[in-house]
């Protein structure tokens, strides 16, 4: 089982130095927890975050090249850098995501370790959450 | 595992009402159909899927009373596992109800020495409200005196509200096996999702099993009308071909979900705390669904 | 100079650095030019891919951070780099472990050149 405080504080620690929020949610878009100024901008960011993934996770999966080798090919990350910020998703586990949303000055590789960290971390207690809810 | 029930009491006590109310899905106005119990009807009910009540309800007129307590006496107070004697408070000749209650217990001291004796004073909703709290002590009084060396215990009961549910779920509880168990994963499921409160609900009859609780709460009637509530609300489902699996209620101060949780069983979960997401409390339930299936098993 | 070579001249250096396909997209996934090495992964050409570039860059656009520029995904072995040059799409493939702030520099810092080839066509 997941405690939605514990899930809080590392995200919390994840939003520093430019980045503003930082949330976990499933697949759906449903935040399960997270750290952003408001209720309303996470789950903005919540739901156009699980739209953006599961639309590229679509095309990889009709994408003949990764196809081919789909396990050690399959869709890891994705970084969107934009006009005034830049967004950072990545999946923890089969049914969840995180998202890292950061300002201009966030440098693209700071972003990158900093999801990959974040994701890392929580990876193993909600694989375990996830292997239950088959 | 099968336990024996004996719903005993005078005629026209409301034996049969209260089971109907709470295994056979009737609302209290039904009852009124209901007709006088000829000698005992058996019923078996499936309760948390490998516990059956197999619920004798005796017919409480005076030919079959007597009969209970001279040739039928070994068939009917053999291997019972809990009493439950029904008075109505209403009732003109108390002499005669004391009498034959009497008669019961030392049947069931001689053949089942280990059963457990529940006291339903019943009707409580034809007692003037002002006159209920004295009138139901002193019947207390009175059957615990009359029950030595038994030790009983006693519930004032209506059909018209909670207190009926409120009798039958501590009834239960006293009927399964692995509550214990039961209560302690309850009580970590409660602490691991920050829960204010967490109860367990049977499925068909939503009787209270179990519940786990970090808060005190000033409504200790809460749960009962949270069974009777919801009763009603699926009987209104059935009533349209359906059934509900899941609520989420969202009040000002807290968010409360109803959800299947196991086969027979409902879970009911109450969160204080607006930082928790709902989608967490709803994983944290699905979560917490295989392990109480596991623990069902028998 | 035909368009395709232009193109060619423009992507060679990153060639060079490693990149395995460099390709130029309507939205529709259309190839309009490209260069493609033989170590490209298969199928890098599926319209697909172009398509979700073109639906993500338009969400992506609404979270509150004015538009989005580009779109990186990192997947096991390579990563696909997409450059919004409306109407069209820059493809880069490289592989996962390449430095991406480097490939995307490619519309910044050629942009005439590439603004001149896109006018061209």
């Amino acid at each position: 089982m997941l405690k939605p405080k514990v899930i809080s504080q590392v995200l919390r620690q994840a939003s520093t130095n430019g980045i503003n929020a930082a949330l976990l949610m499933n697949a759906g878009g449903s935040l399960l927890a997270f750290a952003a100024p408001s209720d309303r901008e996470a789950r903005i960011y919540a739901a156009i975050a699980a739209n953006l993934w599961s639309t590229y996770l679509k095309s990889s999966n009709s994408d003949a090249a990764f196809r081919n080798e789909k396990q050690e090919d399959d869709l890891r990350l994705l970084i969107l850098p934009c006009e005034e910020g830049v967004v950072a998703i990545a999946a923890p586990s089969i049914t969840m995501l995180v998202c890292l949303v950061g300002d201009k000055s966030v440098d693209l590789g700071m972003l990158k370790a900093k999801i990959e960290a974040v994701s890392r971390h929580l990876s193993e207690p909600l694989e375990k959450v996830a292997s239950y809810q088959q | 595992m099968k336990k024996k029930v004996l719903l005993m009491g005078k005629s026209g006590s409301g034996k049969t009402s209260m089971r109907s109310i709470i295994f056979s899905n009737y609302i209290a106005r039904d009852t009124r159909r209901l007709g006088a119990t000829i000698d005992v009807e058996h019923s078996n009910l499936k309760f948390l899927g490998n516990l059956t009540l197999n619920l004798w309800d005796c017919g409480g007129q005076e030919a079959f009373m007597e009969n209970y307590f001279a040739s039928q006496r070994d068939h009917i107070f053999k291997n019972v596992e809990v009493l439950i004697y029904v008075f109505d408070v209403e009732s003109r000749d108390v002499e005669r109800d004391m009498h034959y209650y009497q008669s019961c217990l030392e049947a069931i001291m001689a053949n089942s020495r280990e059963a457990k004796i529940f006291c339903l004073v019943h009707k409580m909703d034809l007692v003037q409200e002002h006159q209920r709290e004295k009138m139901y002590e002193e019947r207390c009084r009175e059957l615990r005196t009359r029950s030595e060396p038994l030790k009983i215990e006693t519930f004032r009961t209506s059909i018209w509200d909670e207190t009926l549910y409120a009798a039958w779920s501590t009834i239960v509880h006293a009927l399964i096996p692995n509550i214990r168990t039961l209560e302690s994963h309850l009580n970590n499921f409660c602490s691991i999702c920050d829960a204010d409160e967490v109860v367990l609900f049977e499925r068909s009859t939503f009787l209270v099993i179990a519940n786990a609780a970090r808060i005190n709460h000033i409504d200790a009637h809460r749960f009962e009308k949270i069974s009777n509530i919801i009763k009603q609300f699926n009987l209104g489902c059935s009533r349209s071909q359906t059934h509900f699996k899941s609520m989420e209620i969202k009040g000002s101060s807290f968010t409360a979900f109803i959800d299947v949780l196991t086969n027979n069983t409902y879970v009911m979960v109450v969160m204080s705390d607006p930082s928790i997401q709902p989608a967490a409390t709803l994983m944290n339930i699905n979560v917490a669904r295989k392990h109480f299936e596991k623990l069902a098993e028998p | 100079m035909t368009a395709q070579e232009s193109f060619q001249a423009l992507t060679q250096p990153y060639f060079e650095k490693g990149l395995k396909a460099a390709l130029l997209t309507d939205r529709e996934g259309v190839v309009v030019l490209e260069c493609i090495s033989p170590e490209a992964p298969e199928g890098i050409k599926d319209p697909a891919l172009s398509t979700a570039f073109s639906i993500a860059n338009n969400q992506a656009s609404k979270m509150g951070l004015k538009k989005n520029n580009s779109i990186i995904g990192i997947y096991g072995t390579h990563q696909v780099i997409q450059i919004d040059n409306y109407p069209l799409i820059i493809t880069l493939v490289a592989l996962s472990t390449a430095n991406t702030g480097k490939y995307l520099k490619v519309p910044t810092g050629n942009k005439t050149t590439l603004v001149i080839l896109i006018k061209t066509l």
